[in-house]
């Protein structure tokens, strides 16, 4: 668990680091570097946790429901410079990071984690001279999960909650904000937001919560003021994306696969440990204008836990099972997607629908699949990758930490 | 920088991910029955793989003073019959001697001799402890004939009976009743009939199986009395079960007078006689001589009797 915590804080850090420097030193290449308007928020989020799964509903230790959470948060951004190159393009656009607590009601069931976030938001529409409609997510990791040992004799998986200690955080909210003056703004919000330990380990329910933001923003120093988007100087055309990933992931099998009893046959258990998984895309895109591109992927994926069904040893116990080790070519994928994507100032939000075209090693890589990946930016052509693979639409996949070059 | 410690983590995340302690590696044989030869033979298994733990080779009964020795690589060698790893099991007895030997996902198979009558039947195991997977190979071994005769020594004087006798039809001689009657002297152009059977200690058994067909020197006696035992030149093959032979030397048949219009037959009356012998046989692959104490029991002749009609 120690492991899951270290990467996803690490990641986390990873997408932070290049707001601060990469942005004020890489990233623009015009004729004015740095960033502007530095903004402290806080606000406090009210939400509805959305009764998806037995635990919520009551089958935990306490035998209760789940109803509400509140989360302290404190965010701080910036916006690039106006005469910068993303500053031009990506007018309204702000980053940051953002830190809270979650607490929810009844207490001592879910934990109290603490939130460590990357964010990002832009104006969607100037509703009047103070006032705007605005959208901003957040992404980064939840610690702090109430979590049992598996290894305890009275463990009991259904009581396992969200299943691990550290999961992912994702967020998205449509905002109202109102400028008091040109540096104190009051905003309000209605979001969205997925916990989920994207399929590290078992169980993986995830928590969804819809709920309201409110706060207020404070920005130091003289705001640089609205402007309105330059892109004058962009060119649209052809990019490739190569980007190659890594992940760990959860597995189950079905021990009796070949039985003639369909209930026994379609038993699944859990195969104990965590499989690795890697793979790449090779995606070229039209890039339409500064925010919207889309084009085609190749996608390759080698998923060690993948069709381990028929390789089961049956001389061995359900529980700790064995499995015969499946060929290279068992393991591995090769599909086709459509990619939309859409890009603001360093990050990038790519999804995409795919079939495999190439899946020998039997049904769990075969079909449908939808990637939704964040793209950071940390120089013009690197970026970091931070998505998630989702099987036939609603088969649990695979995280995808890695790293990408534009060409 | 940022992006080199990047590439490190998530090279070392995904390999530090990997689940290799639940895969094992099919371990299947090329074959799973083997037949080799009783002489300087040898045969390789090889195996899919090499995940598997231990070796054991079952044996019904490897014959006397069989034992089996266990040498693991790098090992102090055991008696037993189970081998972890690579090394080898050794057979070894009076009348067999073979061995087999694991390197990683092959097993070489060697029978320097197996000495003896018919096949013997042998299954080598190869299993792997953490799954109970276990591959069978069954393994048949035809056994030579590797004894050489070298004495047969009678105890002539000593000789036993079972008191049981039986009278045998030898031979009939009928005559016209328009000749006249005359002496009849029946004569066996190929010996006098008779039958036998040899036996041994149990654990001699599995000599005298592999000595049957060999042949032995057998008493006879040419008066009709009870000392007159003598090996004369009569030979038998040996034999487990009842056979026959003709002997040529047995006490002389009487003549008889046949009445014309009459038909005599002439009846060998027998008795079951018991002889202790030991044979001395050395086996040519190990030059080990032994003894091997064994009992014949053969009809020889008490009487002869004719019948008319």
């Amino acid at each position: 668990m120690k492991r899951l915590s270290h990467i996803i804080f690490a990641s986390a850090l990873s997408l932070i680091i290049p707001l601060t420097s990469v942005a004020t030193e890489q990233a623009d290449t015009l004729k004015s570097r740095g960033v502007v308007d530095p903004t402290l928020s806080v606000g406090v989020r009210a939400l509805k946790i959305l009764p998806t799964n037995m635990f919520l509903r009551g089958s935990n230790e306490k035998g209760e429901r789940l109803n509400t959470s509140v989360a302290p948060v404190v965010e701080f951004t910036v916006r690039n410079a106006p005469g910068s190159r993303y500053g031009r393009w990506y007018p309204t656009a702000y980053q940051g990071i953002g830190a809270g607590v979650q607490f929810s009601q009844p207490g001592g069931i879910l934990g109290t984690p603490a939130l460590l976030y990357v964010l990002q938001g832009a104006r969607l529409a100037s509703l009047s001279s103070r006032l705007s409609l605005d959208y901003e997510w957040n992404f980064g990791a939840a610690m702090g999960w109430k979590k049992l040992d598996p290894e305890d004799p009275d463990y009991i998986r259904v009581y396992d909650g969200i299943g691990s200690s550290v999961t992912a955080y994702i967020n998205l909210g449509l905002y109202l904000r109102y400028r008091l003056n040109s540096n104190l703004s009051l905003f309000g919000a209605v979001e969205v937001t997925h916990y989920s330990n994207g399929n590290t380990n078992d169980p993986n329910p995830g928590v969804n919560m819809l709920g309201a933001r409110i706060g207020m923003s404070y920005t130091l120093g003289t705001p640089a003021g609205t402007r309105r988007a330059d892109w004058s100087d962009f060119e649209p055309g052809m990019v490739y994306d190569v980007s190659a990933y890594g992940a760990w992931r959860k597995w189950g099998y079905y021990p009796y696969l070949n039985s003639e009893y369909e209930d026994e046959a379609n038993e699944q258990c859990l195969i104990p440990g965590k499989f690795a998984v890697v793979g790449f895309s090779i995606n070229p895109m039209y890039r339409f204008n500064p925010i919207v591109s889309a084009g085609l992927s190749l996608d390759g994926q080698y998923d060690e836990g993948a069709n381990l069904s028929s390789y089961y040893v049956e001389s061995t116990p359900t529980d700790d099972p064995r499995f015969y080790r499946p060929s290279f070519s068992d393991r591995i994928m090769l599909g086709v997607s459509a990619r939309v994507e859409a890009r603001m100032s360093l990050f990038a939000i790519n999804i995409g629908l795919g079939h495999s075209v190439l899946a020998p090693g039997g049904p769990d890589q075969r079909g449908w699949y939808n990637t939704f990946s964040l793209k950071t930016f940390v120089t013009d052509r690197v970026f970091l990758l931070t998505g998630y693979k989702l099987l036939r639409f609603q088969y649990p996949g695979n995280l995808m930490l890695g790293l990408g070059y534009r060409f | 920088m940022l992006i080199r410690s990047i590439l490190l983590s998530l090279l070392v995340m995904t390999l530090y991910s990997c689940n290799s302690d639940i895969f094992v590696d099919d371990f299947t044989p090329d074959v799973t029955d083997l037949v080799l030869g009783g002489e300087d033979d040898s045969r390789v298994i090889r195996f899919h793989s090499d995940d598997w733990t231990t070796l054991t080779l079952a044996c019904g009964d490897a014959g006397t003073g069989a034992v089996m020795t266990v040498t693991p690589v790098g090992g102090e060698p055991f008696i037993g019959k189970a081998l972890t790893g690579d090394g080898s099991i050794v057979l070894k007895g009076e009348l067999i001697d073979m061995s087999v030997t694991r390197r990683g996902a092959s097993v070489t198979v060697h029978v320097n001799y197996a000495v003896g009558r018919g096949d013997i039947h042998m299954t080598l195991f190869a299993s792997n402890d953490d799954t109970n997977v276990s591959q069978d190979i069954a393994m048949t071994i035809s056994r030579i004939n590797g004894l050489e005769i070298e004495s047969v020594d009678y105890t002539l004087h000593s000789w036993g009976s079972t008191m049981h006798k039986d009278a045998y039809e030898i031979s009939e001689f009928s005559l016209p009743a328009s000749k006249p009657s005359q002496s009849w002297q029946p004569v066996l152009p190929g010996g006098l009939l008779t039958f036998y059977k040899m036996s041994a200690f149990s654990a001699d058994e599995e000599y005298l199986s592999a000595l049957v067909g060999q042949k032995v020197p057998v008493p006879t006696k040419t008066r009709l009395d009870w000392w007159n035992w003598e090996l004369r030149g009569d030979s038998v093959k040996i034999m487990r079960d009842l056979s026959y032979t003709h002997l040529q030397h047995y006490p002389p048949i009487p003549p008889v007078e046949v009445q014309p219009g009459s038909t005599v037959t002439l009846w060998n009356v027998t008795e079951d006689i018991i002889f202790d012998f030991e044979i001395k046989v050395k086996n040519r692959f190990s030059g080990v001589s032994r003894i091997v104490p064994m009992k014949l029991s053969m009809d020889h002749t008490e009487e002869y009797t004719y019948t008319t009609k």
